[in-house]
């Protein structure tokens, strides 16, 4: 069970999806940016200036609280940032950070809005993506509350790999902790758990997957959910 | 308290719209009157329609490890069937009556070709879609950080707000189900709320007292979930 990338590596799986004279008037108002770990494309209740096509890069949508914050959905190229935009409004639903270095695509909000009026088969895609993050959201509300850490850092970096495409991320605990909302040494203890299983290892900063059907079998049933969600819709 | 509430029972998106859309929209419903624990739609089925309660209000929930999770409870402030706008038939979640009572609804099919028609219509639904996905947002936080007592606290203000009554019927075991724990944990939370004078329970019903020493009991999520809403319809 996996996320299947697009064809070429510096691509964006939905705008792969569009026929080719969409993807080149959607591509001609693009500018392929790179952007470092961290680096905040959005904020929760903004106003939106870009949409983000992952192609390389990987996007953490964050909801910030007053408790600590919390990861509700990640993206890769196998989707975009920028729902409300889709959704007419404009404002940025959640907080958007980057969360694997890389490359995106980027377009202006409105350029992006006019072409999802013109294209038919753009807004069809949008649509349903915004679908399946909204499923991921409601998976991440019960996998948070239900499910042991080691079992959710599982299912975490399984997600990243996905995509990334890589079995190598750089990755602090406390960002890790960040993520999962729960406290560092939650954290250490899962990664220590599954590096002693030789599932993963872990060293300065520098998370390596070593054996992911393994490490399938220790995540929680969310992550599987969580790709056939996007599979039931995108294939 | 909530929004604006009428003496005649409407719904508020449907009476937000230009009269003319409303009308072609309100000639495609039909009243239906829904009892306690009916399904409206069905996880991973179509919607056979698209809801908008009048006095009738929603639990949308999901499937978890130990029997279910709410993740949005709808009223007469929104309407069931946001993904028909996304271009996807499929329900989520499952969508189960938590308050009886009194719904238009509208067949899938031709809320879909009215949403094409009617942009005041999509513009609001648009609006509404985000405000939910806002609120699931919410909710993953809410689900990883908040104590029961919170979140019941919480959950009574919500309800109360949909069934435009402090007096409203629900059982231990169904806030259990929806909370995500055990009832036990639930009975304690009532009773402490209850012993502080807050609400009474008797009988499958529910009595809130002290409304505003409930708000000040509730988590914030509550609070932001309704500047969520008057927010994403804010012109």
């Amino acid at each position: 069970m996996l996320l299947n990338p697009p064809a070429a590596q510096a691509q964006n799986r939905l705008i792969a999806m569009l026929p080719p004279a969409e993807r080149k008037r959607l591509l001609e108002r693009c500018e392929r940016v790179s952007h470092d770990l961290e680096h905040i494309l959005a904020r929760d209740g903004e106003q939106m200036r870009h949409a983000w096509f992952p192609t390389t890069g990987m996007i953490s949508q964050i909801q910030p609280s007053e408790s600590g914050w919390i990861e509700v959905a990640l993206v890769g190229f196998e989707g975009m940032v920028g729902l409300g935009l889709v959704l007419g409004v404009g404002k940025s639903l959640v907080t958007a950070t980057v969360q694997a270095p890389g490359e995106f695509l980027r377009i202006p909000a409105r350029a992006y809005q006019a072409e999802l009026e013109r294209s038919a088969r753009l807004r069809k895609l949008s649509g349903a993506y915004a679908y399946v993050q909204m499923k991921q959201m409601a998976l991440a509300a019960a996998c948070n509350r239900f499910h042991l850490v080691e079992q959710r850092l599982a299912r975490w970096l399984l997600m990243s790999a996905d995509r990334t495409r890589s079995r190598r991320f750089r990755m602090t605990h406390d960002v890790l902790a960040q993520m999962l909302g729960v406290r560092r040494p939650g954290v250490t203890s899962a990664a220590s758990a599954l590096q002693a299983r030789n599932l993963i290892r872990y060293s300065r900063g520098t998370i390596d997957v070593l054996d992911r059907t393994a490490l399938e079998a220790a995540s929680c049933e969310c992550y599987r959910a969580q790709v056939q969600a996007y599979k039931g819709l995108f294939g | 308290m909530f929004l604006h509430q009428g003496n005649a029972p409407s719904n508020t998106l449907l009476a937000a719209l230009p009269r003319a859309d409303r009308a072609r929209l309100v000639a495609l419903a039909e009243p239906a009157r829904l009892g306690l624990r009916d399904a409206v739609a069905r996880r991973g089925e179509p919607f056979s329609h698209a809801y908008f309660p009048l006095t009738a209000f929603f639990s949308k929930v999901v499937p978890a490890d130990r029997g279910s999770l709410e993740v949005g409870l709808v009223g007469f402030e929104g309407f069931l069937g946001f993904p028909l706008l996304l271009g996807v038939d499929l329900s989520p979640h499952d969508a189960i009556v938590q308050g009886g009572g009194d719904a238009l609804r509208i067949p899938a099919r031709a809320f879909r070709r009215e949403l094409e028609r009617s942009s005041p219509l999509r513009r609001l639904a648009g609006r509404y879609t985000h405000v939910v996905m806002t609120q699931l947002a919410q909710n993953v936080v809410c689900n990883r950080f908040h104590v029961v007592e919170q979140r019941l606290a919480r959950w009574l203000l919500m309800s109360a707000d949909r069934a435009r009554s402090l007096n409203f019927a629900v059982t231990h075991a169904f806030l259990a189900m929806i909370l995500g724990v055990r009832r036990v944990g639930v009975t304690q939370a009532a009773q402490a709320l209850s012993d502080r004078g807050l609400i009474e329970y008797a009988r499958g019903r529910m009595v809130i007292r002290d409304r505003r020493a409930l708000q000040a009991v509730a988590c914030p999520c509550y609070r932001i979930d309704l500047e969520t809403y008057r927010e994403g319809f804010r012109r």
